[in-house]
């Protein structure tokens, strides 16, 4: 074995992670952007998650940073130095690919032991760590098999094994969970939250579902088309969404396109009329709304409140009711016809009377846009 | 019935399909073609042990010494060997080169790229003759002619594009990811090419590794006309033997075909040993 063999593959372990930054970052794919003027930080210690439709880039993002996919422009930052044209194995990431991308000719325990026998890890220890790694994730029986004997959620968490193994710094992960069924799911999700705070990961998280970014992430990066739309803490980006798309990815299942009636002293205040709902709401002064502004008014399912509020009330006539064991989800409709979806944990026949209401300041309005890429799926 | 008795009924015996006119003619045919090629296999290799025969069923007497005269007298033990030889270096060069390539005209799209694999066709559907004797003049013209290298440079010509098409489609069901994932977890190019890549590619080595050998043991025109008396494979030393206007006598050369036959069976018996996909990908583990 030559010395120049041995040197490589070891990555860049032993150093110790401080910050990831994507700078500026396009990817253009033939006449398409894939990224457009993308920054992107991943601290030592954060989990962030990145969360988008599909099809806005955050896989292409994953790849930009694992030197997977070449940059059209910008550049990619580890402590200061410069890494974009270091090839991907020499950055040592774990690594969780969308595809799974395990290696079809290798047992499960091989798949893990990979990116440890690349490190020149000891047959020993290499055996060890892939046998924690499994255990982790509940495949331990299912170690000498090969991929395509294993279903597609045992896949997915021999994929999660195989970029934990090598016990990385950074850890890439792309949908890793979308693949189980839900009670795996949360048990993975805590697995995995558990690893990050025991091991000090620094982690960065593709992710469609709400609720699994709002558990796990210490912020949260939400993309459109390819560009930033907000990042900020997973209560902010929670209650403080900065568009109407972004709202639609938060779980603010009622989007109501209404209009203006009537900005307020205080330019927070807004009232706006969508049928014959009169709703007052709450808007950022810098969007500039006029009276007569077409807006896109988002409320949670969870801050509409049946019976009198006070504030906001509407008569309406539940449509169809939902059980969700603790609580009922509600979808009623007024009498013009506007939808709202609420949820109450007091008993509601289908076909009742209800009066609705919600507080200002859960009542969000945004400048109206094309709410086309907001995707259905996306409401928890 | 009821649907208890169903259940405990004896299993339901398949039917037996009555053979439809298009399989009885398609078996007869199949028959008949098997029955001339072991018809001619036989004859000679009866022959090969025959002292006498001249017409009849069967020979005056029978006799091993066409063998051992086949041996020594004709230079059969120096064809064996350089068809050996240039199987060998065939392979291994067709393979060596032919993968690589493969490998890149499977990933990387440019332009132009049909014409190149069409292009790769070309010396594997013409028949050798039409460029065999310009090959070899070229070998000649450069001084090579006659010598073992020229053999192995001429059997590379129809054989080398022969790998490259098979490995493409082989190369192609490769996920690009999985590649990737090699790459993220600390595999250079090496590592990936020996870990990753040969091991999924091996089948598809395997099959043009043996499909290059039957051609380069079979190629007649492309070898007879480079190579000399000392360099000459075993097909065209067979030639020689039956084409010798000395007359060469009937049995000897049918000693030469049957030790070609045997060769060719044997090299191909060996290679299928391991073609198997399954079976070469098992064999990676433990
Ligand atoms: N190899 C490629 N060639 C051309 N276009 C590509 C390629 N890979 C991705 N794209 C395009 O780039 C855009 C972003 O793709 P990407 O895979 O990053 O989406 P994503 O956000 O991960 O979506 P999903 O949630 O469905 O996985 C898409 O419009 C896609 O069509
Ligand atoms: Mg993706």
């Amino acid at each position: 074995m030559s010395v120049a063999e041995q040197t490589t593959g070891a990555g860049t372990q032993g150093s110790t992670f401080g910050s990831l930054q994507m700078r500026q970052v396009s990817r253009w794919y033939g006449k398409t952007a894939a990224l457009t003027d993308l920054d992107l930080e991943l601290a030592h210690g954060e989990f962030v998650a990145l969360l988008g439709p599909s099809g806005c880039g955050k896989s292409t993002a994953l790849a930009c940073l694992a030197g997977l996919q070449p940059l059209t422009t910008g550049s990619i930052w580890r402590d200061g130095k410069r890494i974009d044209s270091l090839p991907a194995d020499k950055r040592g990431f774990g690594m969780v690919f969308q595809s799974y991308a395990l290696f079809p000719h290798l047992t499960v325990a091989r798949n893990v032991e990979f990116g440890l026998s690349m490190r020149k890890v000891p047959r020993a220890e290499r055996r060890r760590r892939a046998q924690a790694a499994l255990d982790l994730v509940q495949l331990a029986d299912h170690a000498g098999k090969l991929p395509s004997q294993l279903s597609g959620g045992q896949q997915q968490r021999v994929a999660i094994a195989r970029a934990l193994a090598i016990d990385p710094e950074i850890v890439l992960m792309d949908e890793p969970l979308s693949n189980l069924d839900a009670a795996l799911r949360i048990e993975m999700r805590t697995e995995i939250k558990r690893l990050y705070q025991e091991r000090e990961l620094s982690v960065l998280y593709v992710t469609h579902d709400q609720e699994e970014a709002l558990s796990l992430a210490t912020r949260l990066v939400v993309l459109r088309g390819g560009r930033l739309e907000q990042s900020g803490t997973p209560e902010q980006v929670y209650t403080q969404p900065a568009s109407a798309y972004v709202a639609g990815f938060m779980g603010y299942r009622n989007m109501i396109s209404a209009r203006v009636e009537q900005v307020e002293s205080d330019p927070r205040r807004v009232c706006v009329v969508a049928g014959d709902l009169w709703l007052q709401g709450t808007a950022d002064p810098a969007a500039g709304l006029r009276a007569g502004s077409e807006v896109m008014v988002a409320i949670r399912p969870e801050d509409i409140v049946p019976g009198r509020a006070g504030v906001n009330d509407v008569p309406a006539l539940a449509e169809v009711v939902e059980y969700h064991g603790r609580e009922l989800a509600v979808r009623a409709r007024t009498e013009r016809g506007v939808v709202l979806h609420f949820r109450t944990e007091k008993p509601v026949a289908a076909g009742a009377r209800v009066t609705l209401g919600a507080p200002e300041e859960r009542v969000l309005v945004f400048p109206a846009e094309g709410r086309a890429e907001v995707p259905d799926d996306a409401h928890g | 019935m009821t649907t208890a008795d169903i259940a405990a009924g004896p299993p339901p015996r398949t039917r037996r399909e009555r053979p439809t006119l298009t399989a009885v003619i398609t078996w007869v045919a199949a028959g008949c073609f098997v029955a001339v090629i072991l018809g001619v296999l036989a004859s000679v290799v009866v022959q090969s042990f025959a002292t006498t025969w001249r017409g009849g069923w069967w020979p005056a007497g029978l006799t091993a010494t066409w063998y051992g005269r086949a041996w020594s007298s004709t230079g059969m033990s120096q064809a064996l060997a350089n068809t050996a030889q240039a199987g060998v270096a065939v392979v291994v060069i067709a393979l060596l080169a032919g993968v690589p390539a493969g490998y890149l005209l499977a990933r990387r799209a440019f332009p132009g790229r049909s014409v190149v694999m069409l292009l790769m066709l070309l010396p594997i559907i013409l028949p050798p003759m039409t460029y065999a004797v310009q090959l070899a003049a070229l070998m000649y013209r450069v001084g090579l002619g006659g010598s073992m290298t020229a053999v192995v440079l001429v059997n590379l010509v129809p054989t080398l594009p022969l790998v490259v098409l098979i490995m493409v489609p082989f190369v192609e069901q490769i996920s690009p990811e999985v590649e990737n994932a090699a790459r993220v977890f600390g595999a250079n190019n090496l590592r990936l090419f020996s870990r990753v890549l040969v091991p999924l590619l091996l089948p598809g080595m395997l099959a043009a590794g043996i499909l290059v050998l039957v051609r380069t043991l079979g190629a007649f025109e492309l070898t007879f006309f480079v190579s000399a008396a000392d360099t000459q494979t075993l097909v065209v030393a067979l030639f020689g033997a039956i084409s010798d206007p000395g007359g060469v006598p009937g049995p000897l050369t049918a000693a030469m075909a049957v030790t070609y036959m045997l060769v060719a069976v044997l090299g191909l018996a060996v290679s299928l040993r391991f073609v198997t996909p399954s079976q070469a990908i098992r064999q990676r583990h433990r």
